[in-house]
């Protein structure tokens, strides 16, 4: 049943904007375009890639040349060479945000072709669904996932990818040579002169200083601790017994000191992450030029991390691990190491993808609802799925991944949860009492 | 006399402004809207080219009215229909309160486009006018309070205002300045007295319908000037931007209603509005956001041209799909979907109302289960600002498109559309 219409007063002339000479209102354009739009996401894209570069090395700068090198070949193949039709409507900033996309979430240890192979097909995937817009999982993401899961494994005695969490020690431009500084007394067989840079086939693979993700430590310190407390269903004191707090403290420190690294290296990035997600000061600076540019909205960022970083905190023992020590015990735990769990809820939270998500994976157009309201609820959830995954396996980029999931049905919180128009109100205007007569 | 500040009383502790008169001036914040800031220009006399018989004095300026009743024969005699595109006629309104003393009288000085600065312009060189067709409404009609809409960053007017509302008269006991934002489309009538009042005014409706008077300034300095002189309705002032050679500066010109723009063109000087060898000429009228694009041979200055623009004819950038950027939610004004309506609007497009004939076009795709009664609906709180065509990077035609839904969905619009 359709309403019936208000009364149209008879100097309002709807039919105005419908009719005209020729163009109709608005007749000024706002100045960012589709270009624009996706050049502004590149170019915020740069500051941590250079910042990756410079921590990781030479490898994450040659991905990175080759990967918009593919991308831009493709294009030029695709829309100037074969003149494909459905290629016409490819904008180029569009697929090299994706090439870059690519290599930020790539790991810095992963070979460069893979990702510069995906780059060049990039392209020709975004032409057969027709440019950009089309798509409602981010190409450029999901193959990154189909790398890390399914392509690695399959080529991994051939990649030397066995140290997926690795700095890398020769390609290192400002922290030189650490050849000699293997963790855990390791020894790196080098025969070779000084001088005389090996390649990886001659060293198989041992030229990277290994050291496991600070989250993944976080995590499983973190399960250790909940192992060293007794069970709930045993008969206990009301405080937890010296001993046990004397095994927590040893657990803790032991993390801390041999393998964690320190939390001003920890900041500047200097710990294994994808190649786009270590600096935080880029990421942030990124972030706070796209908002700038209004293509970030920081509000949903910013509701992101907190909704992520309040779910790792309740995450930070699984309910597992709550329903088998109990509420008492990890709360006398919380009470002795207050500072320390904290640090690790922390390293838990930062050595994540999720600042990189927030920021970049949001900025992409096509990511979030359009209705505001169907927005906090897609981020809350998205969120609380990111931190849950992390919390079971923080090596995966959790964060992207559960934005790429939710992403498909994001018309659909729109659908159910979008809010009529203001002017829709309770009360019908007509129905309003009159004024007082004079 | 209070200078209104409206976001600070939302701020305050409730008890402060819980009063009756401050509930009725409490503002709503817009859901989405832009701020352009001031006017780049602000012209400093009212150009006219009329000798002094062509101004003739049509009526005697006799007795001023004084009851709502011959005010409403008094405008029709001063020939004052409406003077904005967007306000409706005073008289109208007046008529619409049906005898009723109105709650509010509203003299709405904010600039209709971002490039306006009528308001502001009449303040500063026609006050007495535009002050006495206020005080002349407010005698009249008797309303419970006046307020004159100002913006927040034009402090010369709301000075002004503030000054003249200070004036030991009857009207002070119950005028206030409300200064607010002007983000854009904070002047029209339904944004307006949203933010005022709070009230909900549907699209196109009479404001009187909230038991409400909004009057633009064009009017209210008529009925001044009227009231000064007894000249009726028959020149205007009319804000000129030319974008070609020859054209100037910006200036405020006053046109006689019903000439061409040929004829007032050449009475200013002002380069021909008409195509010429250099190029394709546009002519835009009443505003670059919201306004339409008219054939400069042929148009004529009406009662409700506020503004005219010549530019060269720019080529038109071509829409591409929908990229789901989402700014076009973001800056409804009334909180529309613009993008959904769009779609919508391509599935009725050869269906009958309500009916979703599933001819969309492959170019703007879009999920197809929106509600559809919802989208109609919402279709008609559409005020065609222009913002969402504006902003949206892939140049859809938003705007267009949902007034074209709503005159299809609308059976009065519908019948007026295929008149025209």
């Amino acid at each position: 049943m359709i309403e019936s219409p208000p009364p149209i007063a008879p100097a309002i002339r709807p039919e105005t904007a419908s009719r005209g000479a020729g163009q109709a209102a608005p007749f000024l354009l706002w100045p960012v375009s589709r270009r624009e739009f996706y050049r502004g996401i590149w170019v915020a894209l740069l500051l941590p890639m250079v910042w990756g570069v410079i921590l990781f090395g030479i490898r994450p700068l040659a991905m990175l040349v080759a990967a918009s090198l593919a991308a831009t070949a493709s294009h030029v193949l695709l829309k100037r060479v074969f003149r494909w039709k459905r290629a016409q409507e490819l904008v180029y900033q569009h697929s090299l945000v994706g090439a870059m996309v690519m290599v930020a979430l790539a790991q810095p240890s992963w070979p460069g072709w893979i990702i510069a192979s995906l780059a060049f097909l990039l392209p020709f995937a975004y032409a057969a669904m027709r440019g950009p817009g089309r798509e409602r999982v981010h190409i450029a993401v999901a193959a990154i996932l189909l790398v890390q899961y399914v392509l690695l494994p399959t080529l991994k005695p051939i990649t030397f990818t066995q140290l997926p969490d690795a700095i890398l020690a020769r390609d290192r431009l400002v922290f030189g040579d650490i050849r000699d500084l293997p963790p855990h007394g390791e020894q790196i067989s080098s025969t070779f002169p000084a001088g005389t840079w090996p390649i990886s086939r001659d060293l198989r693979g041992n030229d990277a200083v290994r050291f496991n993700r600070p989250a993944v430590v976080a995590a499983g310190t973190l399960n250790e601790v909940a192992n060293a407390l007794p069970s709930a269903s045993l008969p206990h004191p009301a405080e937890l017994a010296p001993e046990t707090l004397k095994d927590i403290r040893e657990i803790l420190d032991h993390a801390f000191v041999y393998d964690l690294p320190s939390v001003d290296l920890f900041y500047l990035g200097v710990a294994p992450n994808r190649i786009g997600a270590a600096s935080l000061i880029g990421i942030l600076i990124a972030g706070l030029f796209l908002s700038y540019r209004y293509i970030l909205r920081p509000r949903s960022a910013c509701l992101f991390l907190v909704v992520f970083a309040a779910a790792s905190l309740l995450l930070a023992f699984t309910p597992n691990t709550i329903q088998h020590v109990g509420v008492r015990a990890l709360w006398q735990v919380v009470r002795a190491f207050p500072a320390e769990l904290l640090s690790l809820v922390q390293l838990l939270l930062f050595n994540s993808d999720a600042p990189f998500a927030a920021v970049f994976i949001l900025a992409l157009p096509g990511t979030e609802p359009l209705t505001p309201r169907g927005r906090r609820y897609f981020l809350a959830l998205a969120a609380l799925l990111a931190a849950a995954l992390h919390r079971l396996d923080p090596a995966t980029p959790t964060a992207t991944l559960s934005l790429c999931l939710l992403m498909p049905v994001a018309p659909l919180f729109d659908r159910f949860l979008a809010r009529k128009s203001w002017l829709h109100g309770r009360r019908d205007p007509g129905r309003i009492a009159p004024a007082r007569t004079a | 006399m209070k200078l209104i500040e409206p976001v600070a009383h939302d701020i305050r502790e409730p008890g402060s402004y819980n009063t009756p008169m401050l509930r009725l001036l409490r503002t709503r914040k817009m859901v989405g809207g832009l701020y352009f800031g001031p006017a780049a220009w602000a012209p400093d006399r009212i150009e006219s080219t009329f000798s002094s018989d062509e101004s003739e004095m049509a009526l005697a300026p006799g007795e001023a009215p004084t009851d709502a009743k011959a005010l409403a024969k008094w405008l029709s005699e001063m020939g004052l229909g409406a003077a904005s595109a967007q306000v409706p006629a005073v008289a109208d309104q007046v008529r619409g309160l049906g005898g009723n003393r109105p709650r509010l009288l509203v003299l709405n000085l904010l600039p209709a486009q971002p490039e306006y600065v009528l308001g502001e312009s009449l303040t500063r060189l026609a006050m007495s006018d535009l002050s006495s067709g206020l005080e002349l409404l407010d005698r009249t009609l008797n309303p419970e309070r006046t307020l004159v809409a100002v913006d927040r960053h034009d402090r010369h007017t709301r000075r002004a205002w503030k000054r003249r509302g200070q004036a030991p008269r009857e009207m002070s006991q119950r005028f206030a300045v409300a200064a607010l934002l002007n983000q854009y489309p904070q002047a029209q009538p339904s944004i307006l007295l949203r933010t005022l009042s709070g009230a909900r005014l549907p699209v196109g409706a009479l404001p009187s319908l909230l038991g409400c008077v909004v009057v633009d300034p064009v009017s209210a300095w008529a009925m001044g000037r009227r009231l000064r002189t007894g000249q009726g309705f028959v020149d205007r002032p009319v804000q000129y931007f030319g974008q070609v050679q020859g054209a100037g500066e910006s200036r405020l010109l006053m046109a006689k209603i019903g000439e061409t723009l040929v004829e007032f063109c050449t009475r200013h000087r002002l380069p021909s509005p008409v195509t010429t060898d250099k190029g394709p000429r546009q002519v835009i009228v009443n505003g670059m956001l919201a306004g339409e694009s008219v054939d400069g041979a042929t148009a004529r200055i009406t009662a409700t041209t506020e503004a005219v623009a010549v530019r060269q004819k720019l080529d038109d950038e071509l829409p591409s799909p929908c990229i789901s950027c989402g700014w076009c939610v973001d800056v409804c004004p009334t909180g529309l979907t613009p993008v959904h309506l769009l779609e919508l609007s391509h599935r009725v497009a050869g269906g009958k109302r309500g009916e979703a004939k599933d001819k969309r076009d492959p170019d703007f795709p879009c999920p197809s289960f929106i509600p559809q009664r919802l989208a109609v609906r919402e279709a008609r709180h559409c005020i065609a600002c222009g913002l969402c065509s504006y902003v949206c990077p892939t140049r859809l035609p938003l705007t267009r498109e949902i007034v074209q839904l709503r005159i299809r969905v609308t059976p009065g619009l519908r019948e007026g559309a295929t008149h025209d």
